[in-house]
């Protein structure tokens, strides 16, 4: 099942560069943009940082891409 | 335990250091369980002092602080687990057909440098790949 994520527009929306949404999950930047790229589907205990900083459910953030958006 | 060195270059001079001195001390044991002892000590102790003064500054704290705090989560990482678990499946298909080969041919082994070498390639290319292609 392939894996959709909101990632860019919720960190844009916060004014954040990947560099600094990286450096604010501890992870790299390279991460940041294969996420957003969706070429990356992150561990769960990722998504759940990423929701965390956001303050929203995971799901708002991470969603199955035969989902309707 | 505490071994890092704050500034750059002290680092990286006692890193030389201690480098140049576990590698001459390879060379030197190398060079007394062969028969030319000079020759053996030379290209032993410079083969081996690169890779040793690289890994004494490591200790000595170069690199550090610079990774992520959960690199577990990151993509590099992702890649270094497939292109391990790749590489590890290609060295015993290699190793088995390698294995088969010779005793139904009645060949000599292959030495076992070749497969070190094989698995360190295969790795390093398919790591290379995945970071090229940059997905999973």
């Amino acid at each position: 099942m392939p894996l959709r994520n909101r990632l860019k527009v919720l960190r844009e929306a916060e004014g954040l560069s990947q560099q600094e949404m990286a450096k604010v999950l501890g992870i790299t930047r390279q991460t940041v943009i294969s996420i957003e790229n969706n070429h990356f589907d992150p561990r769960l205990s990722l998504a759940f940082r990423v929701a965390e900083h956001f303050n929203v459910p995971v799901d708002e953030v991470f969603y199955s891409a035969d989902d309707n958006e | 335990m505490q071994l890092a060195i704050q500034d750059k270059k002290a680092r990286w001079a006692m890193a030389g250091a201690i480098g140049l001195v576990l590698a001459a001390g390879l060379g030197l044991i190398a060079g007394l369980t062969r028969d030319n002892f000079w020759l053996s000590f030379t290209v032993f102790t410079v083969v081996m002092a690169p890779a040793l003064v690289a890994l004494s500054a490591m200790v000595l704290g170069e690199g550090q602080g610079s990774e992520p705090a959960y690199a577990e989560d990151t993509i590099e990482t992702h890649w270094a687990r497939v292109a391990g678990l790749g590489a590890f499946l290609d060295l015993v298909i290699a190793m088995g057909l390698s294995v088969a080969a010779a005793s139904i041919l009645h060949l000599p082994s292959i030495p076992l440098v070749f497969f070190l070498l094989l698995a360190m390639s295969d790795f390093a290319m398919r790591l290379w790949r995945l970071s090229r292609q940059g997905g999973q």
